[in-house]
């Protein structure tokens, strides 16, 4: 079995399972008085405070990635200056497309990253917002550099950057704790912590979205769930060790490796090759729909994604590949393989094998 | 609604078999009615129909199921009286009145339709409808005559025993004769238009059906059997409880892709179906196998391949739709109330699996030898495919059950 769906979810990963388990036979509320509950509060403030050390700002736990984001935007909706979102970005940012007057579209190039230069052309100071996923969930794209992002902020200083970091928080690939941005988002899912929590960096505070006992500095009410935060602070500590630069560069490797050989069985269009993580390789197979390489891979026990987890079961337009120009036809040609840590040289040649299987079963279609 | 007549098709055509039949399908009534009625009723023969009565109304969902049931000519929901003409003048002018009420303000054409079974009894049907007519459009202004196809119709029927019927509403059955009064048959079934009115023709003949389709999965994903199962579920509306059978078809196909020209790439996807559902049908014990096939609609479906397909097969093929123009077909699946399920959308690897150029006139001898081989190479994927299937069952009010 090849799983390489880490972008839709990654794994438990086995420390953190362990962790979990442990933590589940904790009892009491930490914001009780006896000890049983000073015992909890502490446990949550030292995961805090390593959360903290990871990022910009301040940290408080939500419940996943969508609660942080629209947490976020939420608090600039009674504002009435502009927001600029991304089409196509996840919905946890993009519905609110909908739901304000003062909505504009963050302009793209099709290879996946942010039209630097129109964008700054068409930027204001008439802004209260800008929400954005730093690397699109699909294309694996990184949308912005740390240097666009800052010349943005400096210019326009008032402005909320809120960075959407779901995919690339814990990846070993950016220290967050240099950005200066205003908000972001992680999620404890996509680097093999539980489903069911996630978390917000903050530079000041904001509107509420849910009130209550006044849990996490006042800003997100909920008795928090030790278990979840103790299982997603071990999940980074592994993966801050686990995706070192080594890694990283082997995985690059072993990516570009599989993108050449595919390239011979397959004509291909590699847009997205040179701008995204490591950790994912997406691409277009010119020929046929990628539903039917799915199929086929996933009936040799390989899991891959046709577009985001989401949106892959419906046949409609696939709004983050739309937003790059690309057309219908070309949105059903589109496949996404995300990597985990355990993905190597030997996984690697499983994969080229059971793809040059799939070819052979294929070829004479075409 | 407390007496429903039910009216038998073609069923006085099998003379001497006839009463057997009418207890088959009497069985078959009951059962419907049992699932929609919890209260007592009597299902009688009344000079070679049915009288359904009860103490309770019975639904409208129960009308509207034993429409389906082949075999059964009309169904009509009637109010019963005695052979007296102001009591009938009155029930017509209830019955219309309440059917005005629900439609105010629109203006409708009718005409009163009169039969007199017992010519002993001394109204006369022609005297009867006149002056029915004539009550109704003294009372209601929105009502005027049409003799050719009026909007309206009331139906009056006098018969023995000084009983008087009267109804607006009549519904058309399906018709035919009665499930199992011709055997059983396996109907292959795809996700088009053809197959599905296939197995309501052939039911309607008396053939009590179960079902097969063939999952070409990994080129098709597993969403075809979802619509497949919503068209099976209103199939058997027409049947007595069915099974539908979905047989992986995938690696069957693979390997005649792999191994075959092109050119009959089709041709062979069917023969290999037709090994495997006549094998399987065997083992049900059933009579013959139903497709949708229409002559020369799509190249697979030329007379030649056709012959190829019987001569290969262990049991008789019945196509119902051969002689059926498109046109045909498509009114037929509305009016079963299949036209919008085969519509729905689904994944279909048709234009992957096409050859560019299907052979038109199959070369025998060519075929002949490709045959023979394929029947070595897959011999142990169609023994697989005879056994590893997933099943699903039906009741004939169309919902799956665990069984
Ligand atoms: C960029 C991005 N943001 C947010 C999310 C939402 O994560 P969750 O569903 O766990 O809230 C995802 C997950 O697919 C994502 O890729």
């Amino acid at each position: 079995m090849l799983y390489l769906d880490h972008a839709a979810s990654s794994p438990l990963l086995p420390g953190v399972k362990k962790s979990m388990i442990e933590a589940l036979d904790w009892s009491g509320n930490p914001a009780s008085s006896h000890m049983l509950g000073r015992e909890l509060k502490k446990k949550i403030e030292s995961a805090r405070t390593f959360f903290e050390s990871q990022g910009p700002g301040k940290f408080i736990f939500t419940s996943s990635a969508t609660e942080s984001n629209n947490t976020i935007i939420n608090s600039h909706l009674l504002n009435e200056k502009k927001i600029w979102l991304a089409k196509g970005d996840h919905p946890s940012l993009s519905k609110y497309i909908d739901h304000h007057n003062f909505i504009k579209e963050i302009p793209f190039l099709s290879d996946g990253r942010v039209n630097f230069d129109q964008w700054m052309r068409e930027l204001n100071t008439d802004v209260g917002l800008i929400a954005l996923s730093h690397v699109d969930g699909q294309t694996g794209v990184v949308t912005m550099t740390e240097e666009q992002i800052h010349i943005i902020k400096e210019k326009f200083p008032h402005i909320w950057f809120h960075l959407d970091a779901s995919q690339s928080f814990g990846k070993g690939i950016f220290e967050y704790q240099k950005f200066k941005v205003d908000s972001i988002t992680i999620c404890s899912h996509k680097i093999g912590g539980p489903i069911g929590i996630g978390g917000l960096y903050y530079q000041s505070s904001f509107k509420p979205l849910l009130l209550g006992g006044g849990h996490e500095y006042g800003l997100r009410s909920s008795t928090p769930s030790v278990f979840l935060i103790e299982g997603f602070v071990t999940a980074l500590k592994e993966v801050n060790i686990i995706w070192s630069s080594e890694k990283l560069k082997e995985l690059k490797e072993l990516k570009d490796d599989y993108l050449i050989f595919l390239k011979q069985e397959l004509p291909l269009s590699l847009p997205f090759q040179d701008y995204s993580l490591p950790q994912i390789c997406s691409f277009f197979i010119d020929i046929l729909t990628s539903d039917i390489f799915l199929r086929f891979f996933e009936e040799k026990e390989i899991y891959l994604s046709s577009s985001a987890a989401c949106s892959s079961k419906n046949k409609k337009e696939n709004p983050a590949l739309a937003q790059l120009g690309y057309d219908k036809k070309k949105q059903q040609q589109f496949l996404r393989m995300s990597f985990g840590t355990e993905f190597d040289r030997s996984a690697l040649n499983e994969l080229k094998l059971k793809t040059h299987q799939i070819c052979e079963e294929i070829k004479p279609l075409l | 609604m407390k007496t429903i007549l039910i009216n038998v098709d073609e069923l006085w055509l099998r003379g001497r078999n006839r009463s057997h039949f009418f207890r088959v399908l009497k069985g078959q009534l009951d059962n419907r009615i049992k699932h929609f009625h919890q209260f007592k009723y009597s299902l009688k023969n009344e000079n070679q129909r049915f009288v359904l009565k009860s103490d309770h109304d019975f639904s409208r969902d129960l009308i509207e199921n034993i429409v389906h049931l082949p075999g059964l000519n009309s169904i009509l929901p009637v109010i019963e009286t005695t052979c007296e003409i102001d009591k009938i003048k009155d029930i017509s002018q209830q019955l219309m009145g309440d059917l005005l009420a629900r439609n105010p303000s629109q203006l409708f054409t009718f005409k009163v339709t009169t039969i007199r079974s017992d010519k002993r009894l001394p109204l006369e049907s022609m005297q009867v409808s006149k002056d029915v007519g004539g009550r109704l459009l003294s009372v209601f202004d929105k009502l005027s005559v049409q003799i050719k196809k009026p909007e309206l119709e009331v139906h009056i029927k006098l018969t023995f025993g000084n009983k008087c019927y009267i109804t607006l509403e009549k519904l058309e059955g399906v018709g035919g004769l009665p499930l199992k009064s011709s055997g059983e048959g396996l109907t292959l079934i795809s996700g088009g238009f053809d197959s599905p009115v296939a197995s309501v023709m052939m039911g309607a003949r008396g053939v009590d059906q179960s079902f097969i389709f063939f999952h070409a999965y990994p080129f098709v994903g597993n969403e075809v059997v979802e619509k497949i199962k919503k068209l099976v579920a209103q199939l058997a509306k027409f049947q007595s409880h069915c099974e539908l059978m979905i047989v992986p078809f995938g690696n069957i196909q693979k390997k005649i892709i792999a191994h075959c020209d092109p050119k009959y790439r089709t041709n062979l996807f069917r023969w290999a179906m037709i090994q495997v559902a006549c094998e399987i049908a065997r083992k049900k014990k059933k009579d013959c196998l139903i497709t949708g096939d229409s002559l020369g609609q799509v190249a697979s479906q030329v007379i030649q391949t056709l012959r190829l397909l019987d001569q290969s097969a262990s049991l008789p093929i019945v196509r119902p739709l051969i002689g059926m123009q498109k046109k045909e077909i498509i009114k037929k699946s509305h009016r079963f109330g299949l036209h919008d399920i085969s519509c729905l959308p689904h994944d279909d690897a048709c234009s992957l699996l096409a050859p560019k150029s299907p052979v038109i006139k199959p070369d025998f001898y060519l075929w002949a030898k490709t045959v023979e081989h394929l029947t070595d190479e897959l011999k142990e994927d169609l023994i697989k495919a005879t056994s590893s299937y997933q099943k699903y069952f039906f009741t004939p009010w169309g919902e799956e059950v665990e069984r």
